[in-house]
């Protein structure tokens, strides 16, 4: 769903009892409170320091919400994902590219052209 | 003896990524030496780059912590790997391991800071630490992860950064079936949930 478009979000109302934020950039949180339930948490797990636009408190007193961090995992919880990804065979969506694009990459991965992670092929050093 | 190595760096800030050759750390008791073989791009290896965020990053930088290699070499004290075994290093390669995060597994808060992959020192020679876009890396085994038989080797690395971020605060928030979890962003971290 569209969080620009408010209908959608007024639907999903009090509905979320975790939400990840991945966002890379600072953004407007405020809008994604009303989605949490209550004890629904928010996590961020980008590094975006100072919130612009502050963060209106009002809404995580009134449904006992939080805004949380998270930091990638440690080994152990690692290793657990990656045995639960080798039993079911879940691996990222990937375009894999050769090193020496790796400039065309980033520029591509800043506008969100990439389906969904790049991969380079070190053979390709050798090229 | 150290291993001289080819990858690709940024020589400074901003700076567009080139062919750059460096020199591995020498090899300790407990180290893993891995062939890298794929290594994923994660949009911290662009804020790193363009040293976005507060640190004293360390240029030339070779970036790269969604690495997936094999196994070429083991000290003389590791047990848990082999000559060609699939492994992955994701972003951190040591940690003070005296803590009470280190001592609960989670190296990721360790009070000292863990050592990144890349654009930071090693903790016992100070020398810079250099990620995986490069041939070969030098890991502690205890920072050494498995990578199952039959997972594809191309989509895994992903799994080592975008992957365990988000599963993270899965587990720690508890989510189990008829939980309600929303997602916000379907990039590189958003879609492999």
């Amino acid at each position: 769903m569209i969080s620009t478009d408010e209908e959608q979000m007024a639907a999903v109302n009090n509905k979320f009892d975790l939400i990840i934020d991945t966002v890379p950039y600072v953004h407007d949180l405020n809008p994604y409170l009303p989605s949490l339930s209550l004890n629904g948490t928010l996590v961020l797990v980008g590094l975006l320091g100072n919130l612009e636009p502050t963060l209106n408190t009002v809404p995580l007193i009134l449904g006992r919400k939080s805004v949380a961090g998270s930091a990638i995992g440690g080994i152990a919880e690692t290793q657990e994902l990656l045995d639960f990804c080798g039993e079911h065979g879940i691996t990222a969506d990937v375009e894999v590219i050769k090193i020496q694009d790796v400039n065309e990459a980033y520029k591509r991965m800043l506008k969100s052209d990439v389906k969904y992670r790049f991969v380079i092929d070190m053979a390709s050093l050798n090229s | 003896m150290t291993i001289n190595v080819r990858g690709y760096a940024a020589p400074s800030a901003k700076a567009q990524l080139a062919p750059y050759q460096f020199e591995r750390r020498d090899m300790r008791a407990d180290d893993v030496v891995i062939r890298i073989l794929y290594c994923g791009i994660c949009h911290s290896d662009v804020h790193e780059v363009n040293h976005d965020w507060d640190r004293n990053s360390i240029y030339p930088m070779v970036p790269g912590h969604e690495i997936i290699g094999r196994v070429v070499s083991v000290g003389s004290n590791v047990t848990q790997f082999k000559q060609g075994d699939h492994v992955g290093i994701g972003c951190m390669v040591d940690s003070c391991q005296q803590c009470s995060a280190c001592k609960q597994g989670l190296e990721q808060y360790c009070e000292e800071g863990p050592t990144l992959t890349y654009d930071d020192k090693d903790r016992h020679d100070q020398t810079p630490t250099f990620g995986g876009y490069s041939e070969k890396i030098i890991v502690r085994e205890k920072f050494v992860l498995r990578v199952p038989e039959d997972l594809d080797l191309k989509g895994a690395g992903p799994l080592l950064c975008a992957g365990i971020t988000t599963w993270s605060p899965l587990r720690h928030w508890r989510v189990r079936e008829g939980t309600n979890v929303g997602v916000i962003g379907l990039g590189g971290l958003g879609h492999i949930r």
